[in-house]
């Protein structure tokens, strides 16, 4: 549904964006992780057929956007990251003013903007203007015009940004609403709407993607060394030295004295169990195991994780 | 089609703020006070030396029209000025961008919004003639040709307005640009005055914008001066949709 392939923008000597390839199959809704200036929006906003890729090519429902715009155009919803919008207009007249741009009977408009207004919540609002609508609902507003001409393809950017806790349940229920259905690009911040909404994670760093996959392989692709955290009471060189032969166990750190244990910090080989040979270890040697735990990343920590490393390299 | 569209949202949007408001008081006082000096003028003239034998559109309409050509060189550029550039600022012109809608489409929204508000700034003033007609015969193809006349200028001004208003994203700028612009369009016709034989002074006095008015007030409808026009329009038309589509797609052409 959407390929983009290798695409880089530069704007004067910034490089934005630098050779990205990613796609998203007809019904899936991809989540663009990063953190700010990363890139997700600038290309969004490619998408969105805002402005050309300075190299690379993208294709949406089989148009490519470089030569066929005005068809990619028809078939697309995109919601800015800040909405901008006409302040002299009422919600219904902005609307009316949006859906005019389809090709649509006179019944369908009015049914289109009906079924929006409902799904976004903007029943209350429809005759106010827009400058005095609050965050909230100009971000509905928004997502109000991106859904008006039931895209194929909806590209948000940060749609739950400025709402509140009900709302964003409201929002994030719509967005999956829509798997199987449209093709849905969302980028964010806040990881668990990711985990929530998504199935394929896209993390995205200085204009270059750094990891992708789904949120559930992503955390496991991180686990490969699960880190287990441990406190033995024992002497810590021999507690070391018998831990590093444990089959199964990559590598040792030793954390130092914490009260009566030291606390050690054992990297597993992926996928091995290594949490009964170690007690076993332990407890063979007349050692006492104060404390175990595996420590698995949320896709938080793998988000922070990846951006980091890329920022100590 | 599309830019009807756009022609009705230009309308809502127009008439929605207070600018467009303010420039319709402005104008209609200005011209209120010129037509009330010349009235005023003409009525000393026939006291003292009974009636002239001048047609009152000579005497009256023919220096209200071209004082009117000036004012609305000052007024257009206070419609103009926000066309792209508060677009630009909020950032809407990218969500239009997002839409089926061509680049010349949009255009062409903005132009016929603007030549709509100029529609309404211009008919409230003829009133003027219609109150000298109940004193005095007037001939209206006159008056007609001068408000043709002033179609066309005001046309003209606001396509350097587009210009101009597409160029940045601050609507002071616009509107300095476009003043300064008609300014000059408007002085190089001075040139002809001060080097009446030099050959490139003529050449340039025929880009005088107000030059070409002159025809139109007198009653004549002259058809190089309506080609100026057009050419004119067309030029400034041209250069904004070359500014728009050069920061968006090839596609998006025509």
């Amino acid at each position: 549904m959407i390929e983009v392939n290798k695409i880089t923008k530069e704007f004067g000597s910034i490089k934005a964006v630098s050779n990205v390839t990613f796609s998203v199959d007809k019904g899936e809704i991809l989540g663009f992780l990063g953190p700010n200036g990363a890139g997700k929006s600038t290309t969004m906003r490619i998408l969105a057929g805002i402005f050309p890729p300075t190299q690379g090519q993208v294709r949406i429902s089989g148009f490519d956007l470089n030569t066929q715009v005005m068809e990619v155009r028809k078939r697309i919803g995109y919601l800015p990251e800040q909405m901008p919008l006409y302040p002299e207009l009422t919600v219904s007249q902005y609307l009316d003013f949006v859906v005019s741009f389809w090709d649509f009977d006179a019944s369908k408009k009015r049914s289109q903007i009906e079924k929006v207004i409902d799904q976004c919540g903007l029943e209350s609002v429809k005759g106010a203007l827009l400058k005095r609508l609050s965050r909230g609902y100009r971000q509905r507003v928004g997502l109000a015009q991106a859904l008006v001409h039931d895209p194929e393809v909806l590209i948000l950017d940060e749609p739950t940004v400025g709402l509140d806790p009900k709302q964003i349940r409201d929002i994030r229920d719509l967005i999956k609403s829509f798997q199987g259905k449209k093709t849905v690009i969302l980028s964010t911040h806040i990881l668990p709407e990711v985990s929530m909404t998504c199935q394929k994670v896209l993390i995205i760093d200085k204009g270059t993607i750094i990891a992708e996959g789904t949120p559930e392989s992503l955390t496991q692709q991180m686990n490969e060394a699960a880190e287990i955290k441990i406190k033995v009471e024992g002497p810590p060189e021999e507690v070391r030295a018998a831990l590093t032969g444990v089959p199964g166990i990559k590598n040792v750190e030793a954390l130092g004295k914490n009260g009566k244990g030291s606390i050690f910090i054992l990297k597993a080989m992926n996928g091995t169990e290594v949490r009964p040979q170690i007690a076993k270890t332990i407890v063979e040697r007349n050692w006492g195991l104060l404390e175990m735990n595996v420590h698995t990343l949320s896709l938080e920590e793998i988000f922070v994780k990846l951006v980091t490393k890329e920022e100590t390299l | 089609m599309k830019s009807i569209n756009l022609w009705s949202k230009e309308m809502k949007v127009g008439f929605g703020s207070p600018m467009a408001y303010v420039t319709f008081t402005t104008f209609l006082l200005i011209t209120g006070y010129v037509f009330n000096g010349f009235s005023l003028a003409i009525a000393k003239q026939s006291i003292a030396y009974g009636t002239t034998n001048m047609p009152i559109v000579d005497q009256l309409f023919r220096p209200l029209s071209s004082h009117m050509a000036v004012i609305l060189l000052f007024m257009i550029p206070a419609i103009t000025m926000r066309l792209f550039a508060e677009e630009r600022k909020t950032g809407t012109i990218e969500l239009l961008y997002t839409y089926p809608v061509r680049d010349l489409d949009i255009l062409l929204g903005k132009f016929l919004g603007a030549m709509s508000i100029l529609l309404v700034l211009l008919l409230p003033t003829l009133l003027y003639a219609f109150m000298v007609k109940q004193i005095t015969p007037i001939e209206w193809p006159v008056i007609i040709s001068q408000y043709v006349g002033l179609f066309f200028l005001g046309t003209s001004y606001i396509a350097v307005g587009l210009w101009a208003s597409n160029l940045s994203d601050n609507q002071i700028v616009a509107a300095i640009l476009t003043l300064g612009s008609l300014l000059g369009f408007w002085l190089v016709g001075w040139l002809t005055q001060t080097f009446p034989t030099a050959l490139w002074a003529k050449v340039l006095g025929q880009l005088s914008i107000l030059g070409h008015f002159d025809s139109f007030s007198k009653g004549v409808l002259n058809t190089s001066d309506i080609t100026f026009y057009l050419l004119f329009i067309a030029f400034f038309l041209a250069a904004t949709l070359n500014g728009l589509n050069s920061r968006t797609w090839r596609g998006a052409r025509e």
